[in-house]
C-alpha cells in the first residue's frame, strides 16, 4: 500500500507571498509527474486563490495565515 | 534598536512547509527557498548557494532522520527578516545526527575509490551558509538551521 504524497503550507497575509506558494506547488506538482502546461494551470488558479485569501479572507493582515494542502 | 521580533512587538514573517520524506520533494523546498530569497533580493549566486544547502539539509532528512519513511514528514521553516534569511529543517528522527561532528573537507580522491559517494552533505551546508547550528528538535528529531546574511 502507497501513503498519500501530502504537502503543507502556511505563509503570512501579505502580497507577493503567493509568488513562493506557486513556486512550490509548482515543484510539488512536477514531482507527481503532472506536464508543464498544467502545472501551469494549477499554479494560475493557486495565485488567485491565494491572492483572494490574503486581500479578502484575511484583510491583508500579515499576522493572520493563510493555509494550503496538496 | 533589537532585531528580536519578541521585543519589538513585529510580526516575524515565517512559511512553514511541511514534505513527504521522498526523494525528489526536496525540490519544493528548494523553490520556495529561492523564490523568496530573490523576493528578498539575495543575489543569484547566493540564491544558488542556498539551494544546494536547502536541498543538502532536506534531503538528509529524508534519508538519514526519517529513513525514507514516506509517512514521516520533514518541515521546513522559513524566516524572512530584514537582514538575513533563516532556514530550519527538521525531521521527525528515526536516526539521530551525531551534533558534535565538525565537518572537514572530504578527500575527493578516496571518496571516489569508496562504495558509498555520499556524506559532504553537513560539510557543503557549513560551507555555503553563514551560519549553521544542528541540533535535536523539540519533537526529537533532528534540526538544521542555517542562517544566510543579506549584503546589500
Amino acid at each position: 500500500m502507497t501513503t498519500a504524497r501530502k504537502m503543507d503550507l502556511s505563509f503570512p497575509s501579505e502580497l507577493g507571498y503567493e509568488v513562493i506558494a506557486r513556486e512550490a506547488v509548482g515543484a510539488f506538482a512536477r514531482c507527481i509527474g503532472f506536464e508543464k502546461d498544467r502545472v501551469k494551470d494549477l499554479q494560475t488558479a493557486l495565485s488567485e486563490a491565494c491572492i483572494n485569501a490574503i486581500e479578502h479572507g484575511n484583510m491583508l493582515k500579515p499576522g493572520l495565515r493563510v493555509h494550503l494542502t496538496c | 534598536m533589537s532585531n528580536d521580533a519578541s521585543k519589538t512587538g513585529t510580526i516575524e514573517k515565517i512559511i512553514e512547509l511541511s514534505l513527504p520524506s521522498k526523494l525528489g520533494y526536496e525540490r519544493v523546498a528548494m523553490d520556495a527557498a529561492s523564490s523568496l530569497a530573490t523576493r528578498m533580493g539575495f543575489r543569484n549566486d547566493r540564491v544558488d548557494d542556498l539551494k544546494t544547502a536547502v536541498s543538502e539539509a532536506v534531503t538528509n532528512a529524508i534519508e538519514h532522520g526519517n529513513q525514507h519513511d514516506e509517512a514521516m514528514k520533514v518541515v521546513v521553516l522559513l524566516t524572512a527578516r530584514e537582514s538575513e534569511l533563516i532556514i530550519s529543517v527538521e525531521d521527525e528522527g528515526t536516526k539521530s545526527l551525531d551534533h558534535s561532528y565538525v565537518p572537514e573537507a572530504p578527500d575527493i580522491a578516496k571518496k571516489f575509490s569508496e562504495a558509498d559517494k555520499g556524506g559532504w552533505g553537513i560539510w557543503l551546508i557549513h560551507t555555503l551558509m553563514d551560519e549553521v547550528e544542528v541540533t535535536t528538535a523539540p519533537g526529537g528529531g533532528n534540526q538544521v538551521r542555517m542562517v544566510i546574511h543579506l549584503k546589500r
